[in-house]
């Protein structure tokens, strides 16, 4: 410990730089995560938290919301597989919204009230009990949809009264709003006066108690021609655009942390070698290789440490900034996790270096002109 | 450079990590701009592909194409505007187009069109489609009849087009009437008055200013 402290005094600036590029990099994996989740979470929050666990889609939709619509005659059909609590219509659209004095593109989703679809996330005021009141994404208050705010949709110029505040439940990143179905068909009919008839998108099922949303889904597919049911889980993950973030920010992860390993184990790998005479001096008084070895562990965590530290605080700093309008938030189990998983990279990346400690000859110095030797 | 290379070869693995790690990061540079490039070009094909200059969409719609309404009455407005020489509609619905000898759907942006582009020729008879190259990959081929949407409309490809795609669906570029056929039996919440389209494109005169328009349409010109 003395030994590695002692070197990290004496190269201050060695030990800095390699501080800050690992720190650059564990901030690059954590923006890169918390942002990840964050978009994920404004993409299908609207959908994964409201009421409804089971969502009937049209089988041609390819699972996807906004390309779903199914007739009335369906949510009847809906209602009476076996299994089925309560079924209803939910609508699903992006409407232009004026709020706060400013047009914004807004999802709406009408819901019978009192029935599946409603937001299950209120963090404050109500739910809509009435045509022409609207529960909006928290996220969004300040934006013109807080509580006792009337947003207006144009074109047709519906008013919308907000009556409560909804967390992590944002839909295709943007302010969204829960209203009733009767509301989200007259906002439809004013925005298209030529529209013929508004269906609902899919149709939102609640199970009958101990059936397995799954299991009814399947049910419900197998019974009613035309249509595809997903338990809610099912659905948000294969809401079209979903995986394809996924599997995006993945492999961007993926390759961030190979390179910290890389970077790391490179940096000991070459202080090694430039300090082997040394090493070997140090063997020849003495200095056992598991000494060696445990001073060139603590500093790779000591580094590692103060990265990770400071790689937090940047987080901190730049999601407490970011005006990005998704609901961007630090989490300690994230940063715990990945800090754990790069320190162990780092380590196992610095084997090489402990490799060539290991195989330190201590007679060796005793051939090292500049170490005093005879060679 | 000779003392370089002979150090490169005498000792490869040292330099390996090295190489390795630079080569790491590059791929991480060229992954990020690759996606970005795809989202975006997945996302905007069909508007690059235009040749006019100026785009037209409803006031509330905020430039969004599914939301704009252009009547049969504003294009006549639009067309009649000092400066303009020429214009056409354009429309889109998306829908799932079912490929003989497919399971899965293809995700397709189906365009109905009045004048031809950049990248595609004037509109086809009705039936038949132009379809852009990348459906290749969902198993359609030139004389393949595919199937849109719910009703399963059925077009035969009788051409390709490249780089006509919009919200990472591959364009098929049909007749207006196919495509409000199209549009009307499955989403019947979009369906448009008669001789309306989604967008307006304008041809202006040369030499004349690309500004805003006529109220109740906002004009955007390309860049």
């Amino acid at each position: 410990m003395r030994l590695s402290l002692a070197e990290l005094r004496r190269a201050k600036l060695r030990f800095g730089l390699l501080t800050g590029a690992v720190a650059l990099l564990v901030f690059l994996i954590l923006f890169q995560q918390t942002l990840a989740s964050a978009l994920l979470g404004s993409f299908i929050g609207g959908l994964e938290h409201q009421s409804a666990t089971v969502l009937a889609y049209n089988a041609d939709a390819r699972r996807s919301i906004d390309a779903s619509r199914v007739t009335l005659g369906t949510v009847s059909q809906v209602v009476a597989v076996d299994g089925v609590a309560e079924a209803g219509p939910i609508g699903e659209a992006t409407f232009t919204v004026e709020a706060g004095g400013e047009r914004r593109d807004t999802t709406v989703f009408g819901y019978t009230l009192n029935g599946p679809g409603e937001p299950t996330t209120l963090v404050q005021g109500r739910l809509p009990a009435a045509d022409g009141e609207a529960v909006a994404s928290s996220v969004d208050a300040d934006k013109g949809y807080g509580i006792g705010r009337t947003v207006t949709v144009v074109p047709g110029d519906t008013p919308l009264r907000i009556v409560g505040l909804a967390k992590d439940a944002q839909f295709n990143v943007q302010p969204t709003l829960y209203v009733s179905f009767a509301t989200y068909a007259a906002m439809t009919k004013a925005a298209n006066p030529a529209a013929r008839a508004v269906l609902p998108n899919v149709v939102g099922v609640e199970p009958s108690s101990g059936v397995e949303p799954a299991a009814l889904a399947e049910r419900i597919t197998k019974d009613v021609a035309g249509v595809e049911a997903l338990d809610v889980a099912t659905a948000v993950s294969s809401q079209p655009g979903a995986g394809s973030i996924r599997q995006s920010f993945a492999i961007i992860l993926v390759l961030a942390f190979i390179v910290v390993a890389l970077v790391t184990g490179l940096f000991f790998l070459i202080l090694t070698v430039q300090k082997q005479q040394s090493l070997t001096l140090l063997r020849a008084v003495g200095a056992s290789t598991p000494y060696l070895v445990g001073s060139l562990a603590v500093q790779v965590v000591l580094v590692m440490a103060a990265g990770i530290v400071i790689a937090s605080g940047l987080l901190a700093i730049t999601t407490s900034g970011s005006g990005t309008g998704l609901e961007v938030s630090v989490s300690p189990r994230l940063i715990l996790l990945t800090g754990s998983g790069v320190l162990i990279l780092a380590l196992t990346a610095s084997l090489a270096a402990v490799r060539r400690v290991v195989r330190i000859e201590p007679a060796a110095a005793t051939a090292r002109m500049a170490g005093g030797g005879l060679a | 450079m000779k003392v370089a290379l002979k150090e490169l070869l005498r000792r490869p693995t040292r330099f390996l990590a090295a190489g390795g790690a630079l080569t790491l990061i590059v791929v991480l540079l060229l992954v990020l701009g690759g996606l970005l490039d795809g989202l975006l070009n997945g996302s905007t094909g069909a508007y690059r592909a235009q040749s006019a200059s100026v785009f037209v969409f409803s006031s509330g719609s905020r430039n969004s194409l599914p939301r704009s309404v252009i009547t049969a009455e504003q294009q006549r407005a639009i067309a009649g505007v000092p400066g303009v020489h020429e214009t056409s509609g354009l429309g889109v619905a998306l829908v799932a187009a079912h490929v003989p000898g497919r399971t899965e759907a293809a995700n397709t942006a189906v365009f109905g069109y009045e004048a031809a582009n950049r990248s595609v020729p004037a509109p086809p008879a009705v039936g038949q489609a132009y379809a852009d190259r990348s459906l290749a990959r969902d198993g359609v081929e030139l004389g393949t009849t595919i199937q849109l949407g719910n009703a399963r409309t059925p077009v035969t490809v009788i051409g390709w087009v490249e780089d006509t795609n919009y919200s990472l669906s591959g364009g098929v570029w049909v007749q207006p009437q196919t495509w409000r056929e199209i549009l009307a039996q499955n989403f019947p919440d979009q369906e448009l008055p008669s001789g309306a389209f989604q967008l307006a494109l304008v041809t202006p005169q040369p030499g004349s200013r690309r500004r805003r328009s006529r109220p109740g349409s906002s004009g955007r010109s390309r860049g």
